[in-house]
């Protein structure tokens, strides 16, 4: 029932944010531009009777606002689930993709592909002369690379004897998420120009964003959601601890690497596409817990749901707030998520039920 | 019991086996041998390996040396799921932080019986409303697990196990949280489990009298070996427990027959 009115709230908040926003070039709108469209000409340009309407209002609809609308939805998504399979493997409700390292890893991607000039990647994808120029296709490849990397190496660290410790992994995530955090930081120190754009992707948005992307991402994520729901029972039992999974029968150093394959996938696809936005993963996971329970099998839609209609209102303030240019998303979820996390940390008692028990 | 016997082939067989942390070796050559539906108790003071040899038989620690067989299987040679189907583990005390209801925790037991494509099915509900019969927790089947008290709790966690529909049951020190009453409900429901189903039950034991109750033959390990095994009778002895334990122990029996022992004082330097 709650996924249910989930997605119903979803479309209708694909809706309504279509609405808003001024009609004016994306990104830093100039400012004649930014009369807002009338809501009955979005309504029938959705509704397919735009007939009547300027040619602009139709483009701007649907091929500027609705991409980068789903963009957002797809990328809320595949942040909070991969949020939800980070708390659930490491019975923590702070691992999220960014303290893992994830993140830092994936920027470390995109820095890559910002400082080695694109005649090598095109060489480095062995033999193939495919033209591996586009950002579209070589950032998210490069940034996915940089997740997996960093998440096999902390995982690598933490292993001792065949086997994995939890704590020792959220902690050796911590460090390699500072330390691949510093080389990016450094470069921008260093190369300032050209890594100026760098810097405004890391702080996380959807300007410009293309059916293209769209089409690259929404399957990938997809997928992912899938597998992540036959993993239910998976992440359920390891809510249990780990030796109670492997009393059960679990195999479970494979299923918790295939798991976070999985996470470092949907966050390296999700930073790729909209750069770093935090306390998504960390905060709708742990918010819908609060409202369904803690079984994975409504855990995952309902996050994945939610999710995705955080990030897309979360968006649509960031576009509109300040009428004439937006600001990066990244900072609009660090701001509202920030307190409202502190606020559910200080009146419900419910918080900790996650540690103290 | 009987019935469950086949053949009186060895349900748990422990041949040579031996394990280390590191350098220090916790187990040397230990063998023993639970015939189908026996109640085994494994006794010995802090440190002896108790809890070490318990997870080698669970296939939890990956033993170097030795063999063990569980129905005739090497557990390290059959893959995790199938081991679930033979050997169910009640740890001593099981986290429980998270708002699951009693059912589901019961139905996680059915893990290893359910393939990741399909969904629960009447099959499992029915063999985990069963397990929850037999442990009286079905009246609490909606509750959540986290507003149990400790007994309920084990119980569930019992259940949970039944659930996995084991050959073998596995308990590390399954009463060490509960009072005296619970205690001897938990443990009587074993021993129920085990005469009734003639379900095989090896379970480590802090309580001699306890242990000398429930179980048809005892292990007594002292520093990684076994040194004495048998029935109560014969290893709950006033030397036995003087020189494992380092206590001063007078054995005698209660009106039933079932041996007790008394622990007077300490003896030499360490205690239990």
């Amino acid at each position: 029932m709650v996924n249910l009115a989930l997605f119903l709230f979803l479309l209708l908040s694909v809706f309504i944010a279509a609405m808003f926003g001024s009609i004016g070039p994306i990104g830093h709108g100039t400012p004649e531009n930014t009369e807002p469209m009338p809501a009955q000409a979005v309504i029938d340009i959705l509704t397919g009777r735009g007939g009547n309407w300027d040619d602009t209002y139709s483009v701007v609809v649907l091929e500027v606002r609705l991409p980068r609308i789903v963009l957002a939805a797809i990328v809320g998504c595949a942040l909070s689930v991969a949020g939800a399979i980070m708390q659930a493997l490491f019975r923590n409700p702070m691992a999220d993709p960014y303290v893992l390292g994830l993140s830092s890893g994936a920027s470390l991607g995109a820095g890559a592909t910002l400082a080695i000039p694109v005649s090598v990647w095109t060489f480095a994808l062995l033999g193939v002369t495919y033209q591996a120029t586009s950002a579209e296709v070589l950032l998210p490849f490069l940034t996915f690379m940089g997740a997996l990397g960093t998440i096999f190496l902390v995982y690598n660290i933490a292993r001792t004897g065949g086997k994995v410790n939890t704590d020792t992994l959220l902690l050796s995530g911590i460090a390699v998420s500072a330390f691949l955090g510093a080389i990016v930081m450094f470069l921008l120190f260093i190369k300032e120009k050209q890594f100026g754009s760098l810097f405004f992707w890391m702080l996380g948005g959807f300007s410009g964003t293309t059916w293209t992307n769209v089409s690259v991402i929404g399957p990938v994520v997809i997928v992912c959601l899938v597998l992540t729901a036959l993993y239910r029972r998976d992440l359920n039992l390891f809510l249990t601890g780990e030796d109670t999974a492997r009393h059960l029968g679990m195999d479970v150093d494979r299923v918790k690497m295939h798991l976070l394959v999985m996470a470092s996938l949907l966050t390296g696809i999700s930073v790729a596409f909209a750069g770093i936005i935090g306390f998504v993963g960390l905060l709708i996971p742990h918010i819908v817990r609060l409202t369904v329970g803690p079984d994975h099998r409504y855990l995952i839609p309902a996050s994945a749901l939610a999710g995705a209609i955080f990030l897309l209102w979360m968006d649509t303030i960031a576009r509109t707030l300040l009428g004439h240019s937006e600001i990066p998303v990244g900072i609009i979820t660090a701001m509202s998520g920030g307190p409202f996390f502190l606020y559910l940390l200080r009146t419900s008692r419910k918080g900790g039920r996650w540690l103290g028990g | 019991m009987a019935e469950g016997r086949r053949k009186g082939d060895a349900s748990i067989k422990v041949e040579g086996l031996g394990f280390s942390y590191g350098k220090r070796e916790v187990l040397k050559d230990i063998a023993f041998l639970v015939r189908a539906g026996g109640f085994v108790g494994i006794l010995g003071p802090n440190g002896s390996g108790k809890t070490t040899l318990l997870n080698c038989v669970a296939g939890t620690l990956r033993y170097v040396t030795g063999k063990v067989a569980v129905c005739g299987k090497d557990i390290l040679s059959i893959g995790s799921l199938e081991l679930a189907r033979l050997v169910a583990v009640v740890p001593q005390e099981s986290a429980m932080n998270f708002e699951f209801t009693v059912e589901e925790v019961v139905l996680m037991g059915r893990y290893s019986h359910i393939d990741r494509y399909r969904f629960e099915d009447e099959r499992d509900y029915t063999v985990a409303e069963k397990a929850m019969r037999v442990t009286g927790i079905w009246w609490l089947r909606d509750r959540l697990v986290t507003n149990l008290s400790g007994g309920e709790r084990q119980r569930v966690v019992i259940a949970r196990a039944l659930a996995q529909e084991p050959k073998v049951l596995l308990l590390d020190e399954p009463t060490t949280h509960l009072d005296i009453r619970h205690q001897l409900e938990v443990l009587g429901l074993i021993k129920e489990l085990n005469k009734a189903r003639g379900l095989t039950v090896l379970a480590v034991f802090h309580d001699l009298n306890l242990a000398a109750r429930f179980c048809d033959r005892l292990l007594l390990m002292e520093d990684g070996r076994i040194m004495a095994s048998g029935t109560p009778e014969e290893v709950l002895t006033a030397e036995n427990v003087a020189k494992t334990f380092r206590v001063i122990a007078s054995i005698g029996r209660n009106k039933k027959g079932t041996i007790l022992v008394d622990v007077g004082d300490v003896s030499g330097d360490e205690g239990t």
